[in-house]
């Protein structure tokens, strides 16, 4: 993570003490995947799946983690955490895997090709896709990772989150730096 | 007695009222303006509570994202609220996150200990709230804000104008409508004041009051009448009962008038009877004593010393009978004689019959003293007579002792002139004192001091028809002093 001024990533400390992330989170300076982690986490509780697709009240909340990155340990502690009263499992998966058995889809560090042969692949199963990759909203993805002075911020693509059929809350919207709200270039 | 209680019962009546109602009023209104700020807070505190809630609900996003211009954006909405103050979000670590302040408040500063008290409370001028943001449970941040209550101030200083209006408008109709009701009550008793006064007043108890109602007024003036009634009443029988008591004294009078004048006449007709016989009595007594004289001078020698003893005890007698009457004459005299009031000197009246008395009785010697200058206005004859008799008597019971002394003069007692003749001789018992003034009425035997008795009765007679009186101090033994005073002096 590139702090680009010491006072913001104490600011982000601040912001993952959350009583959730107490624990987990020794370091007083989170590490950009801790604050990756968090997101994910957070942006569960703004986004609503569609009808019949993994909202069952009791059921687990699968997060799956694709492609290789750092800060797994991060990841990891997600799966101790529940979202009203579901609990998160954490699953790293490959690119082999057939079926993607997640609510979330956390796609770290692929190739825009195997990106766009993916998100087809995956299509309209309802899960929703999280990437840490610069430009992955652009490229199809629902939300994406990216770094503004310094700080992780995110993009949504409104349309591919709308095609999914999820619902995405305005709060979520707001804190999105970008909205793409056209269609898809690969669909 | 308070001043209340002078004041005259109409504005008594409006007093009371009006300040009943008053009280009521500023009660009211107290309760009022209290209940209206307790409520106007309660909303407040529960409308800003739910402003509060939304905020708080809209920044979990921007808490949950580290996005502090969002939550800026946010808290700047509030600035449509302009009693917002001031307006605060921390992080789950109570760290500021994101600030407003409004406009004319730039100086303001988030507090610390701010989310320490989820809910709102008020201070003095400010209504505090603190909520916390929650996401799925968890507290993931806090938001304050900071209201100022001088909205609900301007509105109470509003309403308590409002109030002031209203209470001197409804205190003005209340003074009407208290004075118009009150006629009712105060009418009929204005009416039986003025009754009542009228009656203290003239005196007249025919007048009645009128009746209005059935109520306890009307009870009133019927008691009132039914009193009047009765005091008329007693009235008209006082009246009878004095006309008759006037009518007795009237006639008292008259009958006293005519005893008076019965007596009068009774009394003229007994001094016409006994001047009468007195004066019918000396002509036999005169021939009994001319013949005794002629049996005496023409046939004394005839008879032996007994029949001499015998006319001569007749001429004794008829002496002393003729002297007798010649003093009840004097006595009706007294009584009858016209009077002739004139200035006396009665010092030298006085001296004359002292002399008189002297000459009279040659072989005798007594001193006397008597004081000069001493005048009266009286009828002189009269005086004359009572002084003889006074002096007289001073003389006759001074004859037995020796150094005899007769004093005459006169002293003031109590405003009035008292003359006074005064002896050493025998004096008398001062428990017959009443007796000596009485007619024939004597204390001492003819042997012991010749009289008829009747000297003192002609005395009291003349001063009584001088409108005077006369007193007798004595002791026996020891002189006696005769006091008389004149009422024409």
């Amino acid at each position: 993570m590139s702090c680009g001024r010491k006072l913001r990533c104490l600011l982000l400390g601040s912001v993952l003490l959350t009583p959730g992330f107490r624990g987990e989170v020794n370091a007083d300076v989170a590490t950009e995947a801790q604050i990756k982690a968090a997101y994910l986490y957070h942006i569960l509780h703004f986004v609503d799946w569609p009808p019949g697709r993994g909202n069952l009240s009791t059921s687990p909340i699968n997060i799956c983690v694709l492609g290789e990155g750092g800060g797994n340990n991060a990841l990891r502690a997600l799966a101790s955490k529940t979202i009203s009263k579901r609990p998160l499992m954490v699953s790293f998966i490959d690119e082999t895997s057939s079926d993607y058995d997640c609510q979330l889809l956390f796609v770290r560090d692929i190739s825009y090709l195997r990106l766009s042969s993916l998100l087809r692949i995956i299509g309209r199963k309802g899960v929703l896709t999280v990437g840490d990759s610069a430009d992955f909203a652009n490229d199809g993805g629902m939300i994406g990772f990216v770094i503004i002075n310094g700080t992780v911020r995110i993009e949504i693509n409104l349309a591919a989150v709308k095609n999914a059929g999820f619902q995405v809350s305005a709060k979520l919207l707001e804190v999105a730096v970008k909205i793409i709200d056209q269609p898809d270039r690969n669909s | 007695m308070s001043l209340f209680e002078r004041l005259p019962i109409k504005s008594r009546l409006l007093v009371t009222v009006l300040a009943a109602s008053i009280i009521g009023i500023v009660l009211m209104s107290g309760i009022l303006v209290a209940y209206d700020r307790y409520a106007a807070k309660d909303a407040m505190a529960r409308e800003m509570g739910v402003l509060a809630r939304i905020i708080a609900d809209r920044s979990t996003a921007a808490l949950s994202f580290n996005d502090t211009r969002l939550a800026k954006e946010n808290l700047q909405a509030l600035s449509a609220q302009p009693i917002v103050r001031l307006a605060c979000i921390y992080t789950a670590t109570d760290t500021v996150f994101a600030v407003y302040h409004s406009a004319n408040m730039p100086d303001q500063q988030c507090p610390t200990d701010a989310t320490h008290m989820p809910g709102y409370r008020f201070t003095e001028d400010s209504l505090l709230i603190a909520e916390p943001v929650m996401l799925d449970e968890n507290r993931i941040g806090s938001l304050f804000i900071k209201l100022s209550l001088e909205n609900i101030q301007a509105r109470l200083i509003r309403l308590v104008q409002v109030i002031v209006v209203i209470s001197i408008i409804a205190a003005i109709i209340i003074l009407i409508l208290a004075n118009w009701l009150q006629r009712p009550i105060t009418k009929p008793l204005l009416h039986l004041t003025a009754i009542a006064k009228k009656i203290a007043n003239d005196k007249e108890y025919s007048v009645r009051a009128v009746k209005e109602g059935e109520d306890e007024l009307g009870l009133l003036v019927d008691a009132f009448n039914g009193m009047l009634d009765q005091i008329a009443l007693r009235e008209g029988e006082r009246d009878k009962a004095e006309s008759e008591l006037r009518a007795h004294r009237e006639h008292l009078e008259e009958l006293v008038l005519e005893r008076t004048e019965d007596l009068r006449k009774a009394n003229r007709e007994l001094e016409a009877f006994s001047y009468s016989v007195s004066h019918d009595l000396r002509t036999p007594l005169r021939a009994i004593e001319g013949f005794s004289q002629v049996i005496q001078s023409d046939y004394g020698e005839t008879l032996d010393e007994a029949g001499k003893d015998y006319l001569k005890r007749i001429r004794a007698s008829s002496q002393r009978m003729a002297g007798l009457i010649d003093d009840l004459l004097d006595l009706s005299r007294m009584s009858r004689k016209e009077m002739r009031l004139e200035q006396v000197d009665v010092s030298s009246m006085v001296k004359g019959i002292v002399h008189q008395l002297e000459a009279t009785d040659e072989g005798r010697k007594v001193s006397t003293v008597i004081e000069d200058g001493v005048t009266a206005v009286a009828d002189g004859h009269l005086l004359k007579v009572a002084l003889e008799n006074l002096i007289g008597n001073a003389w006759k019971y001074t004859g037995r002792i020796d150094n005899p002394v007769i004093t005459f003069g006169k002293e003031m007692k109590q405003g009035k002139v008292y003359y006074y003749v005064r002896d050493n001789g025998e004096g008398f018992d001062m428990q017959y004192v009443g007796k000596i003034f009485e007619p024939f009425q004597r204390l001492h035997g003819p042997k012991e001091f010749e009289g008829s008795g009747i000297g003192l009765a002609i005395v009291t007679r003349i001063l009584e028809r001088h409108n005077g009186g006369i007193e007798a101090v004595g002791e026996e033994g020891k002189g006696a002093t005769f006091y008389f005073t004149l009422g024409t002096a």
